[in-house]
């Protein structure tokens, strides 16, 4: 589990014996962690052709394809767990993907990367769009087109009817920030999501 | 090219007598059925691969059956050793569908109850039909449960129907560009084919054996098939607008002049000195009538432990990835484990023969996590 900080998070998050569908999984990488640590049973959903190939090598069930699109196929209630680890900033629509995931998943599990931390302020300060370890795009080429602030998210969470069961700021230090600064001073918000079902189907409309 | 194959391989034929009744209510006397085999059947009997072809397939999937044969069987970059279906590990089975024209009983086969062709009097059959048959001969070779179905396009229909027959003697099955149930296009596209047939004047109501075939129907068929087969992309850039002469100027009448018109004729005109007339009838016909409902399919999936593996082409508009994850649906909703690959190409439903590289990797790991999985005793003996 080299190079991402979130998924030892994800891990500790989640519950034992559960079973878990991890959208834009790579090689499995999470996956087989979380059933090596956790005994969990998991699928992922991947658009890198070699990276599906890479999954289905170490015995992993994989779906490769874009996350909406594959999310779609999948039945309501299949996972406790659905996980997007810094890629929610990507989609067009963030509301309809966490309803899909809260659709196909009791839980969701989700970070993004805050746009709010005080560094990336300081380059807006100093009249640059922000470039930084988690976001390292330049604003020309970056597939970042959702950017929110931790503060941001949780406004979201609770006009969409999105109910935020755990929070977990990540830095680059330690992990554990006061919440108070945690919209300045985190790079990484971790939430663990559900939803009643009102609110899930309010997003996801007529059409399932 | 082929440097590592299976070889030398023989035709094998297994007689049925008295095979159970038809879809139709008709039953046919005896079947023959044309098969080959590659590999090895272990101990265990638990490494069995059915192969299932496609519209225009035989049981000839791998090696030659002459030394001086020009071509390999049909499937031949996917089966041998070290290939994606690995003959070092797993035993593989292919056979002629029934109704075809390459050793199983078909139209041109002759009734035993006259001495004559069967010709337009041969029942009309289904994809359940094909996979009775099948379900025979893999009986007859001892085999209880297959460690995988798999086949593209009808072949892929064929899989998905083993599920739906004999849902516990399937370990896992690989449908490559199929869908649940031929969707009106299809059907239209198939009956163009037929409608060429039938009012080619040698086809005679079907009974042309032993005087001149329709050919020129089948091979018009053949050529809207083949349209079909390809993609808008791969034409493009095979033919463009090229003219079969130099000079690039037009010759003002209706001779072949287009480059993409030689080859539909070449394409065409081959395909009649090696396929019945009346196959190609029957087995489009028991295309048209697959129809797998969701809900059909997701009884099947809940009733078997089968794993599956959906394989699509990006370009293919025959058997489109949209129509291919219908299936992934059902297996889904009925809890079964179901991974997809969509392989980006630009061949069109012709990808599932030319796309072995690309389909190698994803298939050779599947089989592997098969060959581990361990079966609860009582479910083996059903």
């Amino acid at each position: 589990m080299a190079g991402r900080v979130d998924l030892h998070i994800v891990r500790d998050l989640i519950e034992a014996g559960s079973s878990a569908l991890d959208l834009g999984c790579g090689d499995g990488e999470l996956l087989r962690e979380l059933a090596r640590a956790k005994g969990v049973t998991g699928q992922g959903i991947e658009i890198e052709a070699g990276a599906v190939a890479s999954c289905l090598g170490k015995g992993l069930v994989v779906h490769h394809g874009d996350i909406e699109e594959g999310l779609g196929t999948y039945a309501d209630a299949s996972f406790d767990y659905v996980i997007l680890s810094q890629t929610l900033q990507m989609t067009r629509d963030p509301a309809f993907v966490i309803g899909e995931m809260l659709r196909v998943g009791r839980r969701a599990i989700v970070s993004v990367p805050n746009f709010g931390h005080y560094s990336l302020r300081w380059q807006l300060l100093r009249g640059r769009m922000p470039v930084t370890r988690t976001l390292p795009y330049e604003w020309y080429d970056t597939p970042n087109i959702r950017h929110t602030t931790i503060r941001d998210f949780e406004r979201f969470c609770e006009l969409k009817g999105f109910h935020i069961e755990k929070e977990v700021h990540v830095t680059h230090r330690n992990r554990k920030r006061s919440r108070l600064l945690a919209n300045a001073t985190a790079t990484l918000g971790i939430f663990v999501l559900s939803g009643g079902e009102d609110e899930i189907h309010k997003h996801l409309g007529d059409g399932r | 090219m082929e440097t590592h194959g299976v070889g030398l391989v023989r035709t094998e034929r297994l007689e049925i007598d008295r095979p159970p009744e038809l879809d139709s209510g008709r039953r046919l006397e005896r079947i023959c059925v044309a098969y080959e085999t590659y590999g090895r059947l272990n101990a265990a009997r638990s490494n069995a691969v059915l192969v299932l072809h496609a519209l225009s397939g035989d049981a000839h999937a791998a090696g030659r059956n002459l030394p001086t044969d020009r071509k390999p069987g049909w499937w031949d970059s996917m089966i041998g050793p070290g290939k994606a279906f690995d003959t070092d590990r797993y035993f593989v089975i292919c056979s002629n569908v029934l109704g075809g024209c390459k050793g199983t009983t078909g139209p041109s086969s002759t009734d035993p109850k006259t001495g004559l062709p069967y010709a337009a009097s041969f029942p009309v059959i289904t994809i359940r039909d094909m996979v009775m048959v099948q379900n025979l001969l893999v009986e007859h070779l001892g085999i209880d449960r297959l460690l995988a179905v798999t086949g593209g396009s009808m072949g892929g229909m064929e899989a998905i129907q083993w599920l739906l027959s004999y849902p516990r003697k399937v370990g896992s099955a690989i449908v490559i560009a199929a869908s649940l149930s031929q969707s009106a296009q299809n059907i239209a596209l198939h009956e163009v084919g037929r409608q060429a047939i039938i009012s080619d004047p040698n086809w005679r109501g079907g009974n042309y054996y032993g005087g001149p075939t329709p050919s020129w129907g089948l091979a018009v068929a053949r050529m809207v098939g083949h349209i079909s087969y390809l993609s808008d992309k791969s034409m493009q850039s095979k033919f463009g607008r090229n003219l079969r002469n130099n000079g690039g100027s037009y010759a003002f009448d209706f001779s072949e002049e287009f480059e993409v018109q030689s080859y539909l004729e070449h394409q065409g005109l081959s395909f009649v000195k090696r396929f019945d007339a009346n196959s190609y009838l029957y087995i489009t016909k028991a295309i048209d009538y697959f129809a797998a409902e969701h809900a059909d399919a997701v009884r099947a999936f809940s009733a078997s432990e089968a794993e599956l593996l959906a394989i699509a082409f990006s370009s293919d508009w025959l058997y489109p990835p949209s129509t291919v994850k219908e299936l992934l649906k059902a297996a889904r909703v009925a809890g079964r484990s179901a991974s997809y690959f969509e392989v980006p190409s630009d061949y069109g439903h012709d990808a599932f023969l030319l796309e072995a590289t690309a389909q190698t990797p994803i298939i050779r790991a599947f089989l592997r996590n098969q060959e581990a999985r361990t079966w609860p005793v009582e479910s083996i003996y059903i």
